[in-house]
């Protein structure tokens, strides 16, 4: 499947008359935006604030994060299975409003963390302070029950999403990048001395404010399974997650995929990018085993010779990244593994919780119990009652300047698992 | 301007090889030896006050005697930081310097700093408990590892924020830090998969921890006719414990013959060990080591016998590698015996 | 009869829901450690371990409550489930909660427990 992704680069967001791309600024008519996403009754309304890289703003509580994309050529559409319809997706050509991303606010429970500074210490954690963000801030109906609450906003986002990057349709984009993905009989006529590469991604998929979805269906309740890598470009995976703020993964990283982009730029050079394998972090120990079973499998029956295994969460899903990367490495296939640890705050602790020798290649997100000052910032975007409370896992940790000590846990992306940010740890 | 403490050993303090490594430990004014060099580093942000030197067999052989003279004496100077070795690959002269840094840190809470070579046997045993600046493997190593010493003890002492080992110099194991690489962490997955898959050497950024797990043996066959041995590392010995196995950080194991033996009283056995309240094995020592259960069940014929030998060391702060070299040694005794059979006991 | 599966928890919330599903033994009170304590005797009597007694992503200090599922038949010790109780006590005697929770928050953190083991992949 080949794809090529136009980039047009947004500089700057415009609230203003007429919804529009045009010469690198994305103006959007905020009436318009909030017909589309106040089509869902719960949503009683919603504000709409634009946050850039350098101004004194923090957004929090952060639920997700999303890329305005749009199918501009080809098959399907963006979200396949939520927004647009099941139609596979993956070729064509998708434009994409590079620079700009959609953040969606809204305390869905009492503990909720995720936090983007827009300016300051905060902001080198998260790549979300580069980024010009449209904020949404959403009321929802009164009394409206937890799990309708995340849905709702899971979807408000990406309707939005979707709805912005359609302006970018018919505008030329600035850069074109192609992303060719070869059949397995291809690939190895192609490259029949290469090394070929599978990655495994593992996915949240643990109940409320922890799940996963792909073309619409509930990660938890899918076999593990492959996928075209191109299609998470076009948003085929989404993030119904609210919780571990430093180490889900939005929706925004899954269609900025970074192991999938980093392996096709070696792709036909170094190695042979060859299959991505999809799987699941249940609760249940039984589809841990069945889950990693299958992926050591499925490793199998594609004939990897390496592959990199990425980690969502924290807890008992370090379980499942050592399964899979034990039953792997039993295969005599190569593996490496991208976690991130919690080390304690003075870096002392045991940083996983579980540990196997055969995971002897492993790239570190970093250590997300690291305490920062975060600086009073004049502007807050939603509310920030509970960082107050919570944020950090400290109680007094707003300090009499207004600035908070916070863990960076409570930082959104800030040591994300797919390898997404170069921060690491020794 | 810090005052800093330094260590050295009998060797570094001009004072003799092997046959002065029972020196007792003396304290000097000023910089002694290694001192002299790590002072011109310091500049004028530091100087070394006092320099405490003391013999290898001396601290290893005397452990709590040489802690508590040291102590005392570094309570005495109060420096801003102890500072130790290096030790390079001297194996008793590595264990020392984080013997005593670990209790100077732990008891008077100074920031301590060592730095030895990454096989010293002192490395793997205080490697999670301190900052140890990783040298060569001999004093040839000095000219690197001062100026790497140096800098880290002035940050340590000002108690400054340490950054991630691969930037200071210290060894990994002891505190994970957070710092910015120039890829981000997906190209370095790539990268490292890539040299994984070509046999090209490459550095996890986390190394994990190697517990050793012993695949298990299959069952007796027929307990009745077995031949069992008693192992502890319970620091279970005959009263007055005749070779001195030390408390903690063995050195050695101890053979110990039971025949005829039925019960392990008071008036005839203790514990060596120092990390437990020795208080209900001094009492009775089948607690640790069952001898009278198992005499029992030799007599009822439930077992076929007991071994007459037991082996016994104390687990606490021993160095996994010198537990497996004792092992080894007494694991071919126990073979050679005819023992079927061992039941370790811990504490 | 098919023996029904045990559930362990100090979440009211749980026990009220999966009244019908599991058999209960609501720990009210207990700490996450002791839940973990009482699921780790019934894994010594050789029930086996049937949802992951760790808890996940709930920063920064984890969850006060805790579900866990261990079979209903008990037979002989099953080391997979000693291997991870004891796993999961270490990991969690880590986490200090001495934090006092918001109000507001308490349940909402009973709602995410009881949406761990809600579901599974096999239904």
């Amino acid at each position: 499947m080949k794809l090529t992704i136009g980039n047009i680069r947004i500089t700057n967001i415009v609230l203003g008359e007429q919804s529009k791309v045009e010469s690198g600024t994305l103006y959007v008519n905020p009436k318009e935006l909030e017909a589309v996403v106040l089509e869902d009754s719960n949503i009683v309304s919603v504000k709409f604030d634009v946050a850039k890289p350098g101004e004194s703003t923090r957004i929090t509580p952060v639920k997700d994060v999303i890329e305005p994309r749009t199918k501009a050529q080809g098959e399907g559409g963006m979200f396949p299975g939520v927004i647009a319809k099941v139609d596979t997706v993956g070729s064509g050509v998708t434009h994409v409003l590079k620079g700009a991303a959609v953040v969606t606010v809204g305390k869905i429970v009492g503990f909720q963390e995720g936090i983007i500074d827009m300016t300051g210490l905060g902001a080198e954690y998260t790549p979300f302070s580069k980024t010009i963000n449209l904020v949404m801030d959403f009321v929802p109906r009164d009394g409206l029950a937890a799990h309708d609450y995340e849905k709702s906003l899971r979807l408000a986002g990406l309707k939005a999403a979707s709805w912005l990057g359609g302006l970018g349709k018919n505008v030329k984009p600035d850069e074109e990048i192609v992303y060719d993905f070869s059949s397995v009989t291809e690939g190895i006529k192609k490259y029949p001395d290469l090394p070929r590469v599978g990655y495994v991604q593992m996915l949240q998929s643990q109940g409320l404010l922890h799940d996963t979805y792909v073309y619409g269906v509930d990660m938890k309740q899918s076999l593990t399974t492959m996928i075209c890598p191109t299609e998470v470009f076009d948003g085929a995976i989404i993030s119904g997650n609210c919780v571990s703020a430093c180490d889900k993964n939005t929706t925004y990283h899954h269609q900025n995929n970074p192991v999938v982009t980093d392996l096709f730029a070696r792709h036909g050079k170094d190695l042979n990018f060859a299959g991505m394998i999809i799987t699941n972090e249940n609760v249940y120990l039984a589809d841990k085993e069945r889950s990693s079973d299958w992926t050591a499998k499925l490793v199998a029956m594609m004939g990897f010779d390496g592959v990199i295994i990425s980690q969502e969460g924290f807890g008992n899903p370090d379980t499942d990244l050592i399964m899979n990367c034990k039953k792997v490495e039993a295969l005599g296939v190569d593996t490496v593994i991208i976690t991130d640890e919690y080390a304690g705050r003075d870096g002392t602790s045991q940083s996983l919780a579980d540990v196997d020798v055969s995971a002897n290649a492993v790239v570190t997100g970093g250590n997300a119990n690291q305490v920062i000052t975060l600086p009073k910032l004049d502007k807050v975007i939603g509310t920030q009652e509970y960082v107050d409370v919570i944020a950090g896992g400290f109680e007094n940790n707003v300090q009499a300047d207004g600035s908070i000590v916070v863990e960076i846990q409570a930082i959104i992306g800030a040591t994300n698992e797919m390898g997404f940010n170069k921060m690491s740890a020794r | 301007m810090l005052k800093i403490l330094h260590y050295i050993n009998q060797f570094y303090g001009g004072i003799g090889g092997e046959e002065h490594a029972g020196h007792l430990p003396e304290m000097r004014e000023g910089a002694v030896g290694p001192g002299t060099a790590f002072a011109a580093a310091f500049g004028a942000d530091a100087t070394i006050t006092h320099t405490i030197i003391c013999g290898d067999s001396y601290f290893g052989e005397n452990l709590e005697e040489a802690k508590k003279t040291i102590l005392e004496m570094v309570r005495g100077v109060k420096p801003d930081l102890f500072l130790a070795g290096p030790a390079f690959n001297a194996g008793r002269y590595g264990v020392a310097c984080g013997t005593i840094c670990d209790a100077v840190k732990e008891e008077l809470g100074i920031p301590v700093l060592t730095g030895m070579y990454i096989e010293n046997p002192g490395a793997e045993m205080f490697v999670d408990k301190m900052h140890i600046v990783s040298t060569k493997d001999s004093a040839v190593g000095m000219r690197d590892a001062v100026p790497k010493m140096a800098k880290l003890a002035l940050k340590l002492a000002r108690g400054e924020n340490i950054g991630a080992s691969i930037e200071e110099g210290y060894m990994p194991g002891y505190m994970r830090v957070n710092f910015f690489e120039e890829k981000r962490g997906s190209e370095r997955a790539v990268d490292m998969l890539l040299a994984k898959m070509k046999k090209e050497p490459f550095t996890t950024e986390f190394p994990m921890p190697d517990f050793d797990r012993v695949e298990a043996l299959p069952p007796v066959l027929d307990i009745s006719k077995a031949k069992i041995a008693l192992v502890t590392s319970g620091g279970i010995v005959p009263k007055g414990n005749p070779d001195r196995i030390e408390a903690s950080s063995a050195s050695k194991y101890g053979e110990y013959d039971i025949a005829g033996v039925d019960d392990l009283t008071e008036a005839t056995y203790e514990t060596a060990h120092g990390g437990y309240d020795p208080t209900y094995a001094n009492v009775d020592s089948d607690r640790v080591l069952p001898v009278d259960v198992l005499r029992e069940m030799e007599n009822a014929g439930k077992i076929g016998s007991l071994h007459n030998k037991f082996y016994t060391t104390t687990g606490n702060g021993t160095a996994v590698k010198s537990s497996a070299a004792f092992a080894i040694e007494f694991a071919a005794k126990l073979k050679n015996d005819g023992v079927d059979a061992v039941i370790l006991t811990s504490t | 009869m098919i023996d029904i599966d045990k559930l362990l928890t100090n979440n009211p919330m749980a026990a009220e829901r999966y009244v019908s599903r599991f058999d209960i033994n609501l720990l009210r009170g207990y700490s996450v450690l002791g839940v973990l304590k009482e699921v780790r005797n019934l894994v010594h009597q050789g029930n086996r371990l049937l949802t992951h007694p760790v808890t996940s992503g709930t920063a920064p200090n984890g969850n006060p409550f805790c579900s866990v599922v261990v079979s209903a038949e008990a037979g002989s010790t099953d080391f997979n489930s000693v291997s991870i109780i004891e796993n999961s006590i270490a990991v969690r005697e880590k986490i200090s909660m001495n934090l006092k929770l918001p109000d507001t928050a308490i349940e909402d953190f009973m709602l995410i427990d009881c949406d761990m083991i809600a579901k599974g992949g096999t239904i």
